[in-house]
């Protein structure tokens, strides 16, 4: 994250970026960011699961790609394995920013240590001065899925709000090695979800938040094909 | 005019002690709701606050999660700091440089396996006591935080209490009482008291407010206790015979760099004739001499201290404080109860003060009895069990002194026989046969827990003469055990944040309550 820097139409004119199907920076990631609008894609790939930001303690909800930390079990072989990849892997190495806490706006920021960034190969970002077509195409969709982050955040608060996430070390039993807890990771209560008054209940079918929720519960099942990939 | 039921709590005083009580009330009662008990306070505007920096117990964590005060907004707004306990330096003697720890959390319970006596066989090497048992003396040494960003609120993955300015947490819990609690709220002087025929307190007589009746009365009115003291005529007992120190002088010193390093527990530097204490919140260091005027004259206490901060010290404004050690005969009289300074002081060495003020609401709350004639009843159960509280903490302050070796006058004036307790010098002479063990803590209510003494005691280098070791033989398994906590100790030291490090963290993001 410390090579993340706004893209300036100075400093950056000459850059250009490849697109990798690859998807190779996610080759070391258990866990990678999914939106609440993907769940019900996601769901039925790859168990869905909510985690503490080590950096600062919020909720994100996140795909559980390995069963240990630098473990990536969709990633093998050289390319991506899943039937679905998350919209996070897609936007690499741009990020849209918040300007300021609370404002509308977005700054486009680069990682500029990715391979996919040169001056040899790629399709340009700017052409001149200006943003070129594919930079302004690939801006919209990262400011599209900052703002469906947004609304994952605000989904994720009412959960905590209505206290509907518990903490749930998975068991991981594999055919070799000793079986092992994976900790950090918080799923849907459902007791809880059913102990909600109806008041509370009708207030997530209004917010969208339903389908989410059962598509994060029911996601849970997929951490059996996680196993399946990892013996 | 009275009814036979207790409707309603006035507490006379806010700080610490009565905004805290009357918080635990108001939450335990329910207050509001205006058919349960209604809790009152009334606070002078004429007596300004003010903001020392204080130590708490790990109890205040509980106390704060069950007012529903936020973690977060309680270390923003208190300038709060987490401390992993106490740091010792120059008890030992005067001689060469010595310290050691007074901790929160052991890694392996002592009453389930107790590693003190192979510590004293040696099996930890030359480990000190406290390093050999907890991760938190090197954690506390490198300034680090007990807990993470990711750790709930009020939780920790070490044991830890706070640092704070007592005058924002009167104002934090004041706001939190009134607003969210329910008490009702009187700024006012109180100027009389009156008394119904059989000695009960009837009302307080303001200037502003008229009179406020009340069917039972919560005295925090600090030093001078206005209602326990001065109205029902309740005597004092000094302690100056046992603890001498009588006097405090503190300066606050800025921190020269903002955004620097804060101490990760409480230092308490022994001096000529007393001992200083330096706390770190996170916006400047709160520090203190404790001393016996008898043995340091003012202006040369005024210099240790001066001294003690050094360069820093130069321009800053030092205030100078009188303190009567010693406690009321009864903490409970008929309608009234004193909680806080009204009750009793002890010297700050091990943060006593706001812990036996919230184990006073806690005991309120829970015997404060429904009728008046319950009252009788409730009053011996309280004076027993803080008469115990407030005799063990007595012990535990005077224990520091007596295992110390330093021999200025202040100090030997200290180990002299006749101050010294009896109950005290009685344990002590039982120690050196026989371990520290939890038959030694068998009152539910105990204020210092086993595992407190056993730091003190093998910190400031107290070794039995005449224990069998024989009886010990484990060697292999407490070895195995002392090896267990250095390598938890190791994978800490990585984990944990720096304390500074957290708390800018916290003021961001706050805590997630789960």
């Amino acid at each position: 994250m410390s090579t993340l820097v706004a893209l300036d139409s100075q400093k950056h004119q000459s850059l250009k970026l490849t697109t990798d199907k690859s998807f190779a920076h996610a080759k070391t990631r258990h866990l990678l960011p999914v939106a609440v609008h993907e769940f019900a894609m996601a769901a039925t790939h790859l168990p869905i699961v909510f985690v503490k930001d080590g950096d600062t303690g919020q909720f994100r909800a996140c795909a559980l790609t390995g069963l240990k930390p630098e473990q990536n079990l969709f990633w093998k072989d050289g390319g991506w394995l899943g039937a679905y990849v998350p919209e996070s892997l897609r936007h690499y190495p741009l990020v849209a920013l918040k300007v300021s806490e609370g404002g509308d706006s977005f700054a486009i920021c680069i990682d500029e240590a990715s391979p996919l960034v040169g001056r040899e190969t790629g399709e340009a970002l700017f052409d001149g001065a200006n943003a070129s077509e594919f930079l302004n195409r690939r801006s919209e969709a990262a400011v599209a899925w900052a703002q469906k982050n947004l609304i994952t955040q605000s989904f994720i608060q009412r959960l905590i709000e209505l206290k509907l996430l518990q903490s749930q070390s998975l068991s991981i039993r594999l055919n070799s090695g000793a079986p092992y807890e994976l900790t950090g990771c918080y799923v849907i209560d459902e007791a809880a979800l059913n102990r909600l008054d109806d008041q509370a209940f009708i207030g997530l079918k209004h917010g969208g938040y339903l389908a989410p929720i059962y598509a994060a519960l029911l996601s849970l099942n997929q951490v059996q094909s996680l196993v399946r990939l990892a013996q | 005019m009275h009814s036979d039921t207790i409707n309603s709590v006035l507490v006379v005083g806010g700080g610490t002690a009565g905004w805290l009580t009357a918080a635990k009330l108001a939450k335990s009662f329910n207050s509001l709701d205006g058919n349960s008990i209604q809790v009152c306070l009334i606070e002078s505007p004429d007596i300004p606050t003010i903001g020392v920096g204080e130590g708490t117990w790990p109890t205040m964590r509980a106390t704060l999660a069950s007012l529903g005060i936020d973690e977060a907004e309680f270390l923003r707004t208190c300038h709060g700091t987490f401390k992993q306990g106490t740091k010792f330096i120059n008890w030992q003697n005067a001689s060469r440089p010595n310290q050691y720890h007074h901790l929160f959390t052991s890694i392996f319970d002592p009453t389930q396996f107790n590693l003190a006596p192979y510590w004293l066989q040696g099996d930890a090497g030359d480990l000190p006591y406290a390093q050999a048992v907890s991760a938190q003396a090197r954690i506390a040494e490198l300034g680090l935080a007990p807990k993470k960003i990711t750790s709930k609120a009020y939780e920790g993955i070490q044991n830890y209490a706070y640092h704070l300015d007592a005058g924002k947490f009167a104002e934090l819990l004041k706001s939190h009482a009134i607003d969210k609690l329910g008490v009702k709220f009187i700024a006012a002087n109180v100027t009389d008291v009156s008394l119904d025929a059989e000695g009960y307190i009837e009302a307080v007589v303001t200037d502003t407010w008229g009179t406020v009746a009340a069917d039972f009365f919560v005295d925090c009115s600090g030093f001078r206790s206005l209602l326990l003291g001065e109205a029902l005529g309740v005597g004092f007992t000094s302690i100056a015979d046992t603890l001498l120190t009588d006097h405090a002088v503190t300066i606050q010193v800025p921190y020269p760099d903002a955004a620097g390093p804060i101490n990760a527990c409480t230092h308490s530097t022994a001096q000529e004739a007393g001992w200083i204490w330096d706390i770190g919140l996170s916006n400047r260091r709160g520090v203190g001499y404790v001393y016996s005027s008898r043995h340091q004259s003012h202006e040369d206490a005024e210099r240790t201290l001066r001294d003690y901060i050094g360069d820093a010290a130069a321009g800053l404004t030092a205030r100078k404080l009188k303190i009567d050690l010693g406690y009321r005969n009864k903490f409970w009289h008929k309608n009234c109860v004193a909680i806080g300074l009204s009750a009793a002081f002890v010297e700050p060495l091990e943060a006593s003060a706001i812990f036996l003020i919230e184990a006073a609401g806690n005991m309120l709350v829970d015997q404060l009895p429904s009728r008046r004639q319950g009252l009788i009843h409730a009053e011996k159960k309280f004076n027993a069990s803080f008469h115990f509280r407030w005799q063990k903490t007595v012990d535990f302050i005077k224990m520091h002194y007596l295992l110390s070796g330093r021999s200025e006058a202040f100090w030997l004036d200290n180990r002299e026989a006749s101050s010294i307790p009896a109950s005290l010098a009685q344990t002590l002479a039982s120690w050196q046969q026989q371990v520290v063990s939890a038959y030694d803590f068998p009152h539910v209510y105990e204020p210092f827990p086993m595992e407190s003494y056993q730091y003190v005691l093998y910190g400031m280098g107290f070794k039995p003469e005449q224990v069998n070791w024989q009886r010990y033989p484990l060697h292999a398994e407490a070895m195995a055990q002392f090896e267990k906590v250095q390598q938890v100790t190791e994978y800490l030291i990585k984990e944990l944040p720096q304390q500074r490090d957290l708390l800018d963290r916290i003021y961001q993001y706050g805590f997630s309550t789960i």
